[in-house]
């Protein structure tokens, strides 16, 4: 298989970069909350912000912004698709 | 199979324009504004169609019905009782035309309900400037119920949404439920059209107050605007419209009233009050029309409604959500994220409103220690109206130690209580509404209705208390008390005993009780402690019922001892350290 792309967590990914989510490294509550607002594996990202230490991550999803806090940004993996 | 209804139930995701729908539809005016979260119980109006009352409900805006939060608790249980007490009744689901896709979620989830439903397309106005073409009669005929769109704030489109109703139906639309969001995709594909276009200038706003690097000095910009803009406000409707009105129209009258009373009696000490050299200090008289009129009239309306119109203007902007992540990491030191800067926020204009408002936080472990610190140490603006006005003229030296000391006590005790209190706090997880510029009716209107409920609130207890001071001062009672809890107020705070008066007028208002503070003749230092301890040492009696409500009686004796106890120590230390 090959392995082109990069994968990190939201909370990594660059500023103004966008990806799409692979996975979410999460119980139910966490990938309820997330379905909400349209994070799902499949889904594309463009992240918004770049915040101070552990910061809230600002991404903006399915044409709105949603502001995730940090720990919940680190279970979100997505592949890079454009930096 | 469309028929009558006789109750309407509104469900959408928060921050769609649900309360604007609903004060279109009811003429009941609710406070709207431009974050999520709004309106955390559910207010329930009449509504007419076709000549005939209905009855309809705001529920608070959800994103599932899973039952996770507390609105969500409540929305699910609202729909669950109107499905089961089989009256006919429908759902209108308010979307956010400009969030299509997003908001689909909810109403995937309410079609799967089976339930009679109508779709408004709210905020459509705004789709046109932002480049988004709906196909709303594919929409309607993909989903299979009537999509209506509107513009609640100028009200286009609610006549349409109103005809509708009786033809509510139950869509036939059937998805697996992991088939969600592909099935949502595959509409948006072929009803939404965005057409590109570039950033504008809201959009690179928005960029930059989110990003650290430059968000923090703008929120500090934004937050010494809104300081110079309420002063500004408050100031001249002071100088230039209240205090000539009570000194050249108000006084003749009163000094009038006064010669009918032969200028003294006790009568004349509750109504007119005592009168330094045959004239009227209308700050210090305290009598009923003097004093009692003067307080929450000239001295502190004019800051409530300055107050009232900056906050309209930053919550109508949607520029309140961009602080609450730029002050998530902060606010994490004192155990909230950054949404609890909200409850802190409105507590500046009263405490009421604040307590409420902590509502929007998920845990109770979280609303209650955001209520316990706004209660002790976020000033109202009826307060720091007064406080300005006792100690304005020492400028700074004034100001920073009392409002120093305040934040200082914030600070401490938000980080205390966040060891103490079982449980940890929650991430923030909130959704950024895009920037709007405000629609000045709605302001205008948002202002009108909290200066109504300030006037009908406050000055009943300004009058009363006011009587009150009266009456603890003829009787004795309050020279009593003075001696009863001296060991404290003046052993280990520093304060003269006549300001227990204060404190125990401070249960009521706590601006007549800082107004008491001005004929005692204190010093600076003495002045500074006693505004810090009214803030801190207890809540209003209107605060107190809010949270009593809120949290019970045993939360509420809990958070009593913490408030006395951190009153006596910073009153102790502030009279060692100055």
């Amino acid at each position: 298989m090959e392995k082109s792309k990069k994968t990190v967590s939201v909370a990594e990914m660059g500023k103004g970069s966008t990806g799409r989510v692979i996975r979410l490294d999460g119980g139910q509550g966490f990938t309820g909350k997330m379905d909400c607002m349209g994070i799902i594996p499949g889904a594309v990202i463009t992240k918004v912000n770049q915040p101070f230490f552990k910061g809230p991550v600002v991404v903006k999803c399915r044409n709105a912004q949603v502001a995730i806090g940090n720990g919940m940004a680190r279970k979100i993996i997505v592949e890079v698709l454009k930096d | 199979m469309p028929g009558r209804v006789n109750k309407v139930l509104l469900i959408g995701n928060p921050n769609v324009g649900k309360s604007v729908v609903f004060s279109r539809l009811t003429g009941v005016k609710v406070i709207a504004s431009n974050y999520p979260g709004t309106t955390v119980e559910f207010s329930e109006g009449i509504m007419h169609i076709d000549h005939e009352d209905v009855r309809i409900a705001d529920v608070p805006g959800v994103y599932s019905l899973g039952a996770e939060s507390r609105a969500e608790e409540v929305a699910v249980k609202m729909l669950e009782d109107s499905i089961k007490s089989g009256e006919p009744y429908a759902v209108v689901n308010v979307i956010d035309a400009t969030n299509l896709e997003r908001n689909l979620s909810l109403t995937l989830q309410l079609i799967k309900k089976r339930i009679p439903m109508v779709i408004a397309l709210n905020l459509w106005d705004e789709t046109q400037h932002t480049g988004i073409e709906i196909d709303v009669k594919l929409l309607e005929s993909l989903l299979g119920v009537p999509c209506v769109p509107t513009c609640a704030i100028t009200g286009e489109g609610i006549k349409e949404l109103v005809d509708s109703i009786n033809s509510a139906v139950v869509s036939g639309f059937d998805f697996e439920k992991s088939e969600k969001w592909n099935r949502i995709g595959e509409i948006i594909g072929r009803v939404q059209k965005i057409i590109h276009r570039h950033h504008t200038l809201l959009d690179r706003f928005s960029e930059i107050s989110v990003r650290p690097v430059t968000g923090l000095p703008l929120a500090g910009l934004i937050a010494l605007a809104a300081f110079w803009l309420i002063r500004l406000i408050g100031e001249t409707l002071i100088n230039r419209l209240f205090d000539p009105f009570f000194n050249s129209l108000w006084a003749p009258a009163v000094m009038r009233i006064s010669g009918l009373l032969n200028g003294r009696g006790l009568l004349h000490d509750i109504l007119i009050g005592r009168l330094a050299g045959g004239e009227i200090d209308f700050g210090e008289a305290f009598g009923i029309l003097t004093t009692g009129l003067y307080v929450p009239l000239a001295a502190v309306l004019p800051y409530i409604f300055a107050f009232y119109l900056v906050l309209s203007l930053l919550e109508d902007s949607g520029y309140l959500p961009r602080l609450a992540v730029l002050m998530d990491n902060s606010m994490h030191k004192v155990g909230l994220h950054g949404y609890g800067i909200i409850p802190m926020i409105l507590g500046l204009g009263c405490n009421v409103p604040g307590a409420l408002s902590t509502r929007i936080m998920e845990t109770k472990r979280e609303r209650f220690l955001a209520a316990t610190i706004m209660a002790i140490s976020v000033p109202c603006m009826a307060q720091i109206a007064m406080i300005s006005g006792l100690i304005g003229k020492e400028g700074a030296r004034g100001f920073v130690p009392v409002f120093g000391t305040l934040l200082l006590v914030w600070v401490f005790m938000g980080m205390i209580l966040n060891r103490t209190l079982k449980g940890h706090t929650p991430e923030l997880f909130i959704e950024i509404p895009p920037y709007r510029v405000p629609y000045w009716n709605a302001i205008a209107k948002k202002v009108w209705m909290r200066i109504v409920w300030f006037i009908r609130e406050a000055v009943p207890w300004v009058l009363v208390g006011v009587l009150l001071v009266n009456l603890m001062y003829l009787s004795g009672m309050t020279e009593l008390m003075g001696r009863i809890l001296s060991p404290v107020v003046t052993g280990i705070m520093g304060l003269p005993p006549e300001s227990v008066g204060a404190l125990v007028v401070g249960f009521l208002r706590k601006d007549v009780a800082v107004g008491m503070l001005a004929p005692l003749g204190m010093t600076l230092k003495q002045l500074i402690i006693a505004c810090v301890v009214l803030t801190m040492y207890f809540p209003c009696a209107a605060t107190f019922t809010v949270m009593l409500r809120e949290f019970g009686l045993k939360d509420m004796i809990k958070a009593t001892l913490i408030m006395l106890a951190s009153t006596i120590i910073t009153g102790g230390l502030l009279n060692l350290i100055l």
